[in-house]
């Protein structure tokens, strides 16, 4: 506009000069245009979230502004069905609606630089307007005009702002409607997560001779890990179980919580005495489910008597288990059974350790081996033992912390992948 | 990940490399259960490229090996690092499994599977 200005004060036609002030009223006119268009566009939605009521007020607004015999608008958000809106309604039929507006590469389209499209529909003619909205969805808008309409470059030009503007609306609505779905399942996590922490013990059993510490962390806010006690009034025998259910998340705590349930079950039943016929009991009991859902879970199961000092334990796929006797080397207690949920017989055999004062025992998930650096390395079972054995003087109460903490620590900035469970328990003197 | 596979005897080969943990299942799900799809579904999985596997690898796997079987076949395993091999024993999932050392060796005891 700048150089037509100083055409204009240096020309000395006075016909040109006619011809110059007539093209710049028409552009200021057409742009005039577009800004009223602009306004009531966004005015159009003001206030409604939903998004059939956007795409209808759009759609009556649009009519308003432009001098087209009848506006169309189809939409199809991914993963739904497809909405049309026209005004006035009914002007097309559903079929010669959907048909006219069917624009599957708009956005290529407009990528390209094109406005859109131009399609003849009996004695009408249809300006078919792809929009541009982010993401998968789909929209076009559509102007109707009659044959003898003419569409010069202008109002082409207005058609196609319009089209921008309404795109930009539904777009924010859109985004809008997502975000509260998000908050919505926020909200169902954390529900999630307060269910989960109340499954978890509340409270340590009080065992004679025996100092015992648990805990649990799961990597997302819910997770796979379990532990628990089940503590006999009568004997004072104390029953414990950790396990693992692979995959992560809502649906890894879904199973995690039915298995436990059986676990405790079982436990009760049997009365702590054959931790090899609970993983038996549970595995059939569970087997299809985890078929269904394709997962598994590792499991141990303990028993502590504490007249014997016994502790009695099976074990089904689940590590790490760590025995560290008070005048010996940290070792790993490798597991003789697969997971539940793998065969439909497990073969886990009951185990029997004496322990004696100051022996350590430990059983965690591979939130604690897995544990990855920056620099991709992994905690490790070595470095583990390691660790235990430089505590061994340390109480239970001191020793798990500390271990879950030199674990965080080697993690560094890397965010926990894994849930990470940890029961210590460590044979005092009577 | 990346993923190579080839043909040979009637045999799926698939290859990985990298991690085969939560992050990568997903890419690696349609190659396993295309191969565990065909009739019979005749896969052995090289694992020499793998570097790490953690739970949602194995479950991948065990379901893998699961629908082979279904599917009048078997998904035999080959190559394990050391890392790898001990996440196997530690679950002892290396008794659900059959593992092998070299890809030769699952093949032929495919083919005796498969003669048998």
């Amino acid at each position: 506009m700048g150089s037509n200005l100083q055409a204009l004060s240096k020309t000395i036609d006075p016909q040109e000069d006619l011809q110059v002030i007539e093209d710049l009223t028409e552009e200021l006119v057409h742009t005039r245009d577009q800004l009223v268009a602009l306004y009531q566009v966004s005015q159009a939605s003001r206030g409604c979230w939903q998004v059939e009521q956007v795409l209808e007020r759009t759609v009556e607004t649009i009519e308003r502004l432009v001098s087209a015999r009848a506006v169309l608008l189809s939409i199809q958000p991914e993963d739904q069905d497809s909405l049309t809106f026209q005004t006035p309604q009914n002007f097309l039929d559903q079929e010669i609606l959907g048909q006219v507006l069917f624009c599957p590469q708009g956005k290529n389209l407009l990528a390209a630089g094109h406005f859109g499209a131009v399609r003849s529909v009996a004695s009408l003619r249809v300006l078919v307007l792809p929009l541009d909205i982010r993401g998968t969805t789909e929209a076009t808008l559509g102007l109707v005009f009659g044959k003898e309409q003419q569409l010069k470059s202008p109002e082409i030009k207005l058609a196609r702002a319009i089209a921008d503007y309404a795109g930009a609306q539904i777009e924010n609505v859109l985004l809008f409607q997502a975000s509260l779905e998000l908050t919505r399942l926020e909200t169902e996590m954390d529900l999630a997560y307060q269910v989960q922490r109340r499954l978890l013990p509340q409270q340590v059993p009080v065992t004679p001779g025996l100092q015992i510490w648990g805990a649990s962390r799961p990597a997302h806010r819910v997770g796979g890990d379990f532990y628990d006690f089940v503590a006999n009034a009568e004997d004072l025998v104390l029953n414990f179980l950790v396990g693992d259910v692979s995959g992560k998340g809502l649906s890894a705590a879904m199973v995690m919580a039915m298995t436990r349930t059986i676990l405790r079950s079982e436990i009760q039943d049997t009365q702590g005495e054959n931790p090899q016929v609970v993983l038996q009991r549970a595995n059939s009991a569970l087997y299809e489910d985890f078929l269904e859902q394709n997962m598994f879970a590792t499991v141990f199961v303990g028993s502590y008597h504490p007249q014997s000092r016994l502790l009695a334990f099976a074990n089904a796929g689940h590590s790490p288990v760590v025995y560290l006797p008070v005048d010996g080397a940290a070792r790993l207690l490798e597991p003789d059974g697969t997971p539940l949920g793998i065969l439909r017989q497990t073969l886990s055999v009951k185990q029997s350790l004496p322990l004696q004062t100051g022996d350590i025992f430990m059983v965690g998930t591979d939130g604690i081996t897995e544990a990855e650096n920056e620099n991709g390395e992994r905690y490790g079972i070595d470095r583990m033992l390691d660790t235990v054995h430089q505590m061994k003087h340390l109480p239970a109460e001191r020793l798990g912390p500390q271990l879950v903490d030199d674990v965080k620590l080697f993690r560094g900035h890397r965010a926990a992948a894994d849930d990470l469970t940890l029961l210590v328990l460590k044979a005092i003197s009577t | 990940m990346e993923f190579k596979i080839r043909s040979q005897d009637h045999v799926q080969i698939l290859q990985f490399s990298g991690s085969l943990d939560s992050s990568t299942v997903n890419e690696a799900r349609p190659w396993l259960l295309n191969a565990t799809g065909r009739h019979p579904a005749r896969v052995v999985v090289d694992l020499s490229q793998v570097e790490f596997l953690d739970s949602t690898g194995l479950s991948v796997l065990v379901e893998s090996k699961r629908r082979a079987l279904e599917n009048d076949g078997d998904l035999l395993l080959c190559g394990l690092r050391q890392p790898v091999r001990m996440v196997f024993e530690l679950t002892r999932l290396d008794r659900f499994f059959e593992i092998f050392r070299l890809e030769a060796e699952a093949l032929a005891a495919l083919e005796l599977q498969a003669a048998g």
